[in-house]
């Protein structure tokens, strides 16, 4: 992928045997010619998918003023004073690590839980396991907004209202119906050698399963957990109905609910770089995900072909 | 300074602050409301339950004897000071109270309170989350505020609190025959325009409807269109200018008719000769190109820009776009100009900003107790001056220097006063189905494609559905 | 086979994951349906059953059928042209599909960056698109500029202020937010289609096209499947893009108003009728669970093992 020399070679299609002797100079013209069609789609929606990212970006830095007036001008100063305003001022921070306690929590109990179910799923099919399955497979049907309602009931007789416990459990059983139905194909997809050997040689189940199962699935798993890495961040739905304000500084908030407050502050507060301080929050709280998703890329996408229907 | 507009907008009669707000606190309500389906049951209390307690005299009317006091109020981000004084006040008074003042962003989290039948002693039902006074009141619970209202006043015990209060406090707090709402904030329509700019160009703010269209030709002429307003929030157009021009055309009672749901009340000929009105406004290119998809903030700023000359906003234009108002730039309040001059100072105003005082409240007496407080003379200057919001306390704003713009406000309200008193228009907040129908009729006529028959028999058909449904309750006036 | 213990682990393993689920989500569903029943206000402590009545009204309700009408309308633009747009990409990465060996240059840029917008909070992408389609400075106008033509004398009133476009609007940045996603999905699918497929369709003398077609996309069938139903079910339940685009919905005069937002207004706006928005509630869900049944009925094709 480096340089079109190298592309051009590879791409060229395994040969088939050629009747006539083509001249090499006029292949290798036709060759990055027709490489050049892919870029001509993908450079185009590139554009489209950076140019808002680089608007948010240079938003950050903007008075409202600037931003209403030239909405995609450059800024009229570097003011990167803001971005310390979005975290302390606009308390950006709290939320910050309000997020980062819950989706953690989250997305252990999600895996630890959904790892346990699909296995059993997938390896000791009993009695009603399959109705299991389809119970699990029909949360993922329901539209969110049926269940709120009650939810907010059973969270409070739980003495969890407004509580990072309280958000973690809910995460997580609601991160439930993904993870145990595509963990579930995984665990189907996993070769039985390994562990048949391992039961002959006096292993028992449990044994089984952590030292011979779960590093197999690793790559699985590793897809999975950053994918409810991905939803849990950006919840904001269920944060917004189970952790309301509890202070004038919504210190509870996690960062959807925060930065949602901020966006939304926006038709009543008059701080001439509130809306800089929104757009550098976002930036921030954009910032782990980039990361999680560009480092583990490889492993999600070799995870997720796990998870088709069948 | 948010808190002026959450203070001049009642909740209910102007629906869509909370529709903007609310996005944040509309899942919290969801969520929230939905807390205690199955909770116990329980007695309610009545409007009029008795609330032991000291006994009542001249200077202690309702019998404050201590205890704990809670107050639930929306803080749209200044924290609400105004309030701070008050509360000063009302412990000088009643040092033997322990007052708690709950400041919070959506009012949504009262909800299960009510549901658990452990409300606070008094809430300020504005802002996100607001809850639907209406079935609180239907539900028996909310209390009435008519001793309030009969005790004597704070600051001249010779008079009770409602002769210390402008005209329509009471007809705005009442839901079925009941007063349940203290609106203390003077909520004001106005067509705003720069001066400085109208005296630069020679242009006088016209007072008819046909110097209107005359002066509109020439400002259009000159670059300048007209008319701007949000087209996001239906509701600026139809209180702003709709609303005003049917009722000076054919008087206030047409939108009473339409209040009671009469047959046919949208065929009167008032509401047609306005729907005709502001369809030249459409035909003759009036309106600034792209307000359908402009938010109120956005159509603002728009105008402070110059790009259009008039706005229908309310009296809270001012502070929401402090921050943003160019120097020089003289922002004056008018009413909506009339076909008949006798009534071209008449605008929509009205008292907004409800109190409200739960039936199962603890300590009612406190809670009456504070709100005289807050209708004190110093209270309510306090407050005008902290937030540059015109309270109902008579008076109380005659000898203020505030803003140029504010007493452009307090000029506009007392000729229109003058003129004749403004009845709220109930069926914003009566029949929010039916409303939501009229609105999006209403844009359509003005920036979309609908004709007056159009936009006449579509209200009138939804109107006949709302009349014919028994789900949704009927009020009258 | 290996019998014994078998049970201890089964126990051990499903129980806590079923109480959690059970308790949060299984149980909040149940009394949501249970509500659909009621007149319930959302203030009061009581529940009054009506029987079916809700339901009955929801037939004849005017404005639930419009919100249908335009969730199927969705259901039929986002998916096709979200699953449309990630597969041309991920074909363009791959070459026709056949995974990294023909990569295109910059394939891993692309890859990361066309992710970009699925890590960007819906809330802040409706604001983000609001500014987009803005009259004056809107992205859109500006581009329109360069080749000199008005936005507003195209669309009257703005892309969301004009109740023909403001869904097509909305659906662009649903659209936008997910290609990325699925396309990453698809480029894994692809990924593990055997080189060999590829090498045979090749001495058949297929071209791109052709091993894209005979090769890449039967085998991948079950994927494009999987994301039809969760993209379908994302669309039914689609409420803050809607909310923060549409906002009140009357300018644009409910062009884009779909079940969800229409249930929120029901609950909160129009006169408390909570019982009556669980109703809804219900209805989309027993819509989306037949949804993905069609779905996988329609879409059965043959398998291919690979």
């Amino acid at each position: 992928m480096s340089t079109s020399s190298v592309t051009t070679t590879r791409t060229a299609p395994i040969p088939p045997p050629e009747p006539t002797r083509r001249p090499v100079v006029a292949r290798s013209w036709a060759s990055r010619l027709s490489a050049l069609i892919p870029q001509l789609f993908l450079l185009p929606w590139a554009l489209v998918v950076a140019v808002p990212l680089v608007w948010m970006l240079m938003s950050s830095l903007k008075t409202n003023v600037e931003i209403y007036n030239s909405p995609f001008g450059p800024p009229g100063a570097l003011r990167l004073d803001i971005y310390a305003d979005a975290w302390n001022e606009s308390n950006v921070g709290a939320f910050f690590l309000n997020t980062v306690v819950v989706v953690a929590g989250g997305v252990s109990l999600t895996m630890l839980l959904a790892v346990m179910t699909a296995y059993v799923m997938a390896k000791y099919p009993f009695r009603g396991s399959r109705v299991l399955y389809y119970l699990y497979l029909a949360g993922m049907t329901f539209p969110v907004f049926l269940a709120i309602v009650p939810l907010v009931k059973i969270v409070q007789a739980l003495g969890l209202f407004a509580t990072p416990v309280g958000l973690i459990l809910v995460y997580a059983a609601f991160s439930l119906p993904f993870s145990v139905f595509f963990l579930t194909a995984f665990f189907r997809a996993l070769p039985e050698e390994l562990s048949e050997a391992a039961f002959i040689d006096g292993a028992g189940h449990f044994g089984v399963f952590f030292r011979i199962m779960l590093p197999l699935a690793r790559p699985g798993l590793i897809s999975i957990a950053v994918f409810n890495f991905l939803g849990q961040w950006n919840q904001y739905l269920i944060p917004v109905v189970l952790n309301p304000q509890q202070d004038e500084e919504r210190s509870n908030y996690v960062l959807s609910q925060g930065l949602a407050a901020l966006a939304l502050g926006e038709n009543y507060e008059t701080s001439p770089t509130s809306m800089a301080q929104l757009f550098a929050g976002l930036l921030i709280s954009m910032v782990p995900v980039l990361l999680v998703y560009i480092l583990f890329q490889r492993q999600v996408q070799a995870g997720l072909t796990a998870g088709a229907l069948k | 300074m948010s808190t002026l507009r959450t203070d001049v907008r009642p909740a209910r009669s102007a629906p869509h602050p909370s529709s903007r707000r609310s996005f944040l606190g509309l899942a919290a309500a969801l969520g929230t409301a939905g807390l205690s389906a199955c909770a116990t049951g329980g007695a309610h209390g009545g409007a009029d339950s008795e609330s032991s307690g000291a006994p009542t005299s001249q200077d202690n009317p309702f019998g404050v004897d201590g205890g704990e006091f809670s107050a639930f109020v929306f803080d749209g981000g200044d924290g609400v000071k105004h309030l701070d004084f008050t509360q000063e006040l009302f412990e000088e008074k009643r040092p033997e109270v322990t007052t708690k003042i709950v400041r919070a962003e959506d009012l949504s989290t009262l909800q299960p309170q009510f549901v658990n039948q452990t409300p606070p002693d008094l809430f300020q039902n504005s802002g996100a989350g607001s809850l639907d006074v209406n079935s609180l009141a239907t539900n028996q619970q909310l209390a009435s505020l008519d001793d309030l209202m009969a005790a004597p006043s704070w600051d001249d015990p010779s008079i009770t609190v409602e002769e210390s209060l402008n005209p329509g406090v009471r007809e705005a707090g009442t839901v079925g025959d009941q007063l349940v709402g203290l609106n203390t904030t003077q909520y004001a329509w106005a067509i705003w325009h720069d001066a400085a700019l109208f005296a630069d160009k020679g242009w006088e703010m016209p007072r008819t409807w046909d110097e209107l269209m005359a002066l509109s030709a020439t400002i259009k002429a000159d670059g300048i269109y007209p008319w701007a307003f949000t087209g996001m929030h239906a509701n600026y157009f139809e209180q702003g200018v709709f609303q005003p021009l049917v009722a000076k055309i054919g008087g206030q009672e047409v939108w009473r008719n339409v209040d009671n749901l009469e047959d046919g009340a949208w065929q009167q000929d008032a509401i047609r000769e306005a729907a005709e009105a502001v369809l030249q406004l459409r035909t003759d290119e009036l309106i600034l190109p792209g307000v359908a998809q402009m938010t109120h903030i956005q159509s603002q700023t728009s105008w402070l820009n110059h790009e259009a000359a008039f706005i229908p906003v309310g009296a809270w234009l001012e502070n929401e776009m402090k921050s943003a108002i160019p120097e020089g730039f003289e922002l004056t309040a008018t009413a909506l100009p009339a076909p008949e001059e006798s009534l071209a100072d008449l605008t929509p105003n009205n008292p907004g900003g409800g109190w409200y005082v739960p039936a199962d409240a603890s300590n009612r007496p406190a809670a009456f107790e504070f709100l005289r407080a807050l209708l004190s003379r110093e209270s309510a200057q306090n407050s005008a001056e902290l937030t540059n919001a015109v309270t109902m306390v008579k008076g109380a704003h005659d000898d203020q220097e505030l803003s140029p713009a504010f007493s452009t406000i307090t000029t506009m309200i007392e000729k229109s006063n003058a003129v004749e008193a403004w009845a709220p228009v109930k069926y914003d907040s009566w029949y929010p189905s039916m409303v939501e129908e009229t609105r999006a009729a209403l844009i359509k006529l003005v920036l979309g494609d609908l004709d007056v028959e159009g936009f006449l028999s579509r209200c009138q058909k939804k109107a006949d559905e709302t009349k014919t449904d028994d789900a949704i309750a009927k009020q009258t006036r | 086979m290996h019998k014994r213990g078998q049970w201890r682990l089964i126990v051990t393993f499903t129980v806590p994951g079923l109480v959690l689920y059970t308790v949060f989500v299984l149980s909040s569903f149940a009394q949501g349906v249970q509500i659909s029943f009621t007149d319930w206000t959302g203030f009061t402590p009581d529940l009054n059953y009506i029987g079916f009545d809700n339901y009955l009204r929801l037939v004849h309700d005017g404005s639930w059928w419009r919100s249908v009408l335009h969730n199927g309308i969705l259901l039929v633009v986002i998916p096709v042209l979200t699953l449309g747009l990630a597969m041309l990409f991920a074909s363009l990465i791959t070459r026709g599909g056949a995974g990294n060996l023909r990569a295109t240059p910059g394939g891993d840029l692309y890859r990361i960056l066309f992710f970009f917008p699925q890590v960007v909070p819906v809330v802040i992408i409706g604001i983000l698109f609001s500014y987009l389609y803005a009259s004056r400075g809107g992205l859109l106008q500006g581009v329109l500029d360069v080749v000199g033509l008005d936005m507003l004398s195209i669309v009257p009133n703005g892309p969301l202020g004009n109740p023909r476009t403001i869904l097509l609007a909305i659906a662009v940045a649903a659209v936008w937010s997910s290609v990325g996603f699925y396309m990453v999905l698809f480029l894994s699918a692809m990924g593990r289609v055997p080189d060999e497929l590829y090498e045979a369709a090749a001495l058949d003398g297929a071209g791109r096209l052709g091993s894209f077609v005979h090769v890449t996309m039967p085998l991948i069938w079950a994927h494009v499947q999987t994301a039809f139903i969760y993209l379908a079910i994302g669309t039914i339940d689609s409420f803050a893009l809607v909310a923060v685009m549409s906002q009140t919905g009357a300018a644009a005069d409910f062009g884009a108003d779909v079940m969800s937002t229409y249930l929120y207004r029901t609950a909160f706006s129009l006169n408390s009728q909570f019982g009556y928005a669980a109703t809804m509630g219900t209805v989309m869900m027993i819509g989306s669970v037949a949804l993905a049944l069609v779905t996988f009925r329609l879409t059965k094709r043959e398998e291919y093992e690979y």
